[in-house]
């Protein structure tokens, strides 16, 4: 696999009025627990997989 | 959209998965092939609404709508309300949930601008498959925005599109409440 090349300079982040929003939003979906934890792992696998997601 | 996929996957936990696909499929096409499903006619999500469909879908879960909204909100407040604009009809577009297709034809305007269509360009290929955007697109976009506006542009075409995305789904599973 081919290395990365960073598309904008390292350090640039969105905007904090956007950034927190987005952090606590997916935060509030990550503490809902009607999902049982092997579902909820296939899917984060099968998301990272689709964003090609290196974390 | 990893939250998107994962909140429409945990709102679907009531349903057992069989009555989940057989929801999404028209009635008569249940075996047809999933590139031919994507391409059918999708629910009336235009005349119901993304906002209404959330809403109603998140009711019992007030502190996730609040963060969602919230989203939305900054998301329009950091970025050109134009620009976003015309990619969310965009996406809406591809999504077919759009009333009209009036960018179908966008890169042939000559009323949009060098930016508008580098951010159209964009904004297709993050949809069809955001892992192959091309570094070329992310360029063009970059030279036209800048690096931090390009960052708040894409932040915020993340959360227009996921909204656009978690509606469909649910008016696509759990029916329309017009």
């Amino acid at each position: 696999m081919s290395a990365r090349v960073p598309r904008v300079a390292s350090g640039t982040y969105a905007a904090v009025p956007l950034r927190k929003p987005l952090g606590d939003w997916q935060a509030a979906v990550v503490r809902m627990s009607n999902l049982d934890p092997i579902t909820t792992e296939i899917i984060r696998m099968r998301c990272a997989v689709y964003h090609d997601c290196k974390t | 959209m990893r939250s998107s996929l994962y909140l429409a996957q945990e709102m679907g936990a009531r349903l057992g998965a069989r009555e989940v696909l057989q929801r999404c499929l028209p009635t008569g096409q249940a075996s047809v092939s999933p590139l031919t499903r994507h391409f059918l006619p999708r629910t009336s999500l235009a005349s119901m609404g993304t906002d209404a469909t959330l809403e109603k879908h998140l009711a019992a879960h007030p502190d996730v709508l609040e963060q969602l909204n919230l989203a939305r909100d900054a998301a329009w407040s950091v970025t050109d309300n134009r620009l976003l604009g015309l990619c969310e009809q965009r996406i809406r577009e591809i999504l077919g949930v759009a009333e009209s297709t009036q960018l179908a034809n966008w890169y042939a305007d000559a009323s949009l601008s060098k930016a508008e269509k580098a951010c159209l360009a964009f904004t297709e290929e993050y949809m069809i498959d955001v892992a192959s955007l091309s570094d070329e697109s992310a360029a063009a976009v970059r030279d036209e925005l800048g690096d931090q506006a390009m960052v708040d542009f894409v932040s915020s075409l993340l959360v227009i599109e996921q909204r656009q995305r978690i509606a469909l789904t649910w008016a696509t599973v759990f029916g329309d409440t017009k």
